[in-house]
């Protein structure tokens, strides 16, 4: 297999030059990403890490990957990346991907999930450089994990199957091998599911309710539930706060405080949100904008120049993943190629 | 409906297993876990690696444990140095149940290692010098110290994926700024030193020289750049080896006979070709094969249970294919933590390929020239 092209495009580059000036301000260079896969990410420690999980079509058949990288942020700046994780399947669609940055030395907690069998939870990395598998069974009975993130030494995982959600725990220094489940309440699905130090938080497939609580080896913890007025489709929890997408006559966005449960709402639109999550801020994008907010209602701190993929936040800086195409010349014949321009887009306000 | 499907799958079974029976190329499998067992323990694992069907096994010899101190001469199987008890047993073992072992060693003790650790590049006499004591102790005329002799092992590959930094290091080295190929020279350095000597002490010996490992390309970039079995057959080729026959390893991204990334089972006339060039119509072997069930950081593609069983039918069909591939080791016997690519799951449950894979063997004959 050919490695992916790694290229530096520019923010702004042929008609879109008027967008863009409203858009970047401060904004980094770009960095793109081959297709338009699905995209999850994160920020923290100093680095931005993402996801992407496409599906990968060859001459005679298709298989799925998921691609996990990180860059240093410098500044507004991006620098020195590089795909430590790699996961290839024909087991079946992965269905996405949750990746968590772990806050040091770059590392990440990467979950990619698929619909018809238990997907990999891997974290990363050793002193060497080498990520470690905390779970990943091939038992077709085996619960599917839904996200994982890094809480104190130990990776946590939630994941779902027919014999009810676990909360699963492994150290992945000292003995990725020996992990532990423990049984939690509800029916979390994909996106529905969220975990980061010191809080797990998740929602019921078709479910209007969030749930939050305290993981350890043993389970959840004083565990707590909040309504949030309509249908929850994604959940993002960090200490302190959870985030959820909920389709309720449009869309809302919600910021469930952890510790007195107040929900409130920071957003409403008529398109699906992208969230993020991280220090004291939720970032979105919707449609082309990006918005940020600090507990109150989200303020628009850019535009992006095509539609939001995803978007991350360290609690300061926004990062926007923005779905391009352009034409371009392969193999003698026009052709429009489809990639992901990864910049981050300015401050949070 | 349901009994049509259950009857078409068993015509495709058994239209497997005679196609493997009229063009001879032998499913094998491999248990990694055997060097590390013995008396007891090590019988009951050879007794489920007999109820699996295989008739042929690849045995990793590790010389660092065979050698733990510097042989004064390392030629001689019998120098003090040397602990082959646990190989005797295995070798012994495996004969009583009619299965026909094949060699394959690596792991440079630290004595021979530049850099104390079990993957650097060996030093050629050292290593080759090792060849040689396998060849003679398992010659077939070699006593084995209880009145009888040891059996005849006439399979050697020489190293396994030399062309990878986890076995071979460094495989590329500076030089003016840039990264050079090392690897395959100093690889092909080792089987022309190793095959004479071989030869010498057992001259019905067959060595078994590439033993490439699936990943590579043909530009170093750093020390541990993994280089392309094709690359690494081109030098071997430069430097006129000498091979008995040629082995590497495929594990394919998607199924047998669908995958044409290189090296792939579709790839092998190409690699055919380059073998011609070493050894007109030297037999290929491919001595490591599979597909992991769960995904790992030493093998990031992974495929369902189901699909692990329908692949290695297809697996056995691909072989067949070529007249010039005569075995096809299915890789593992057992999931380890590092590998998941086996008939049993790590609790020893079995998955619905261990069951495919007796099916597949059953009633395979093993042609004369494999016979213990």
């Amino acid at each position: 297999m050919q490695p992916r092209t790694i290229t530096r495009i520019a923010a702004c580059a042929g008609g879109a030059l008027a967008a863009c000036a409203v858009a970047t301000g401060s904004a980094s260079a770009a960095v793109s990403i081959g297709g338009w896969g699905t995209i999850s990410a994160d920020m923290g420690g100093g680095a931005l890490v993402w996801a992407d999980a496409q599906a990968a079509k060859t001459k005679t058949f298709t298989y799925w990957r998921a691609d996990a990288e990180r860059m240093r942020v410098s500044g507004n700046r991006l620098r020195s990346r590089d795909e430590p994780v790699a996961v290839r399947t024909s087991a079946g669609p992965l269905t996405g991907t949750d990746i968590r940055a772990t806050g040091t030395a770059r590392g990440f907690v990467l979950t990619a999930s698929g619909a018809a069998f238990a997907g990999p939870v891997t974290w990363c990395c050793t002193t060497e450089g080498l990520e470690v598998v905390v779970s990943s069974d091939s038992d077709g009975a085996a619960p599917h994990p839904y996200a994982a993130g890094m809480d104190g030494a130990r990776v946590r995982w939630i994941a779902g199957g027919p014999g009810g959600a676990v909360l699963g725990s492994a150290d992945p220094v000292e003995n990725a091998e020996r992990g532990t489940s423990a049984a939690i309440p509800g029916r979390p699905g994909p996106g529905l599911a969220s975990v980061a130090a010191g809080i797990a938080a998740w929602g019921d497939v078709g479910g209007s309710i969030v749930r939050w609580g305290v993981p350890s080896d043993a389970g959840v913890s004083d565990i707590r539930q909040a309504s949030q007025g309509g249908r929850v489709v994604q959940v993002r929890a960090v200490p302190g706060f959870i985030v959820a997408v909920v389709r309720a006559r449009g869309w809302r966005v919600t910021r469930t405080d952890a510790a007195t449960g107040a929900v409130r709402v920071i957003w409403r639109g008529s398109a699906r949100p992208k969230v993020a999550a991280g220090g004291r801020a939720v970032a979105i994008g919707a449609g082309r904008a990006v918005l940020t907010s600090r507990g109150g209602a989200a303020r628009k701190v850019a535009n992006a120049r095509g539609p939001i993929a995803a978007v991350a936040t360290d609690g300061s800086r926004v990062a926007v993943f923005e779905r391009v195409s352009r034409k371009a010349k392969v193999k003698a014949r026009t052709r429009t190629v489809r990639t992901t321009a990864v910049r981050i887009a300015g401050r949070v306000r | 409906m349901r009994i049509i499907r259950v009857i078409a799958a068993a015509l495709a079974i058994g239209a497997g297993a005679l196609a493997a029976q009229a063009n001879g190329a032998i499913l094998a499998l491999q248990d990694d876990q055997l060097q590390n067992l013995s008396g007891a323990p090590l019988d009951q694992r050879l007794d489920i690696l007999k109820a699996s069907g295989t008739k042929v096994t690849r045995l990793d010899v590790i010389w660092r444990w065979v050698a733990p101190t510097r042989p004064a001469d390392a030629t001689n199987p019998d120098d003090p140095a040397y602990d082959w008890s646990r190989y005797d047993q295995m070798v012994t073992g495996l004969i009583a149940r009619d299965i026909t072992p094949m060699f394959t060693y690596y792991w440079t003790p630290e004595w021979a290692s530049r850099t104390g650790k079990p993957n650097a590049a060996p030093r050629v006499a050292d290593a080759a010098s090792f060849a040689a004591a396998i060849a003679r102790r398992y010659n077939g005329t070699h006593p084995d110290g209880k009145g009888g002799t040891l059996p005849f092992v006439k399979r050697i590959e020489i190293w396994n994926e030399p062309n990878i930094g986890t076995f071979w290091f460094p495989q590329c080295r500076r030089q003016g700024g840039r990264y050079v190929m090392e690897s395959a020279r100093q690889y092909s350095a080792l089987v022309a030193a190793a095959y004479p000597l071989v030869k010498a002490a057992s001259p019905n010996s067959i060595v078994v020289g590439g033993v490439t490992g699936p990943v590579g390309g043909s530009v170093c970039q750093q020390a541990n750049s993994s280089v392309g079995t094709i690359t690494f057959a081109q030098e071997m080729i430069r430097q006129r080896v000498p091979i008995d026959a040629w082995s590497m390893h495929l594990y394919p991204i998607g199924s047998p006979l669908k995958a044409y990334f290189v090296p792939s089972w579709k790839t092998i006339p190409q690699i055919s070709r380059l073998v011609d060039r070493l050894k007109p119509g030297a037999p290929i072997y491919v001595t490591e094969t599979g597909y992991h069930t769960s995904y790992n950081r030493y093998h990031r593609y992974f495929v369902s249970e189901a699909q692990q069983a329908a692949w290695l039918t297809e697996t056995a069909r691909a072989a067949n294919r070529y007249p010039r591939v005569e075995l096809a080791v299915w890789f593992n016997l057992q999931d380890n933590p590092h590998w998941t690519g086996g008939l049993f799951r790590r609790n020893m449950t079995p998955k619905p390929a261990w069951s495919r894979f007796q099916q597949q063997v059953a009633g395979a004959p093993r042609p004369a020239t494999w016979a213990p």
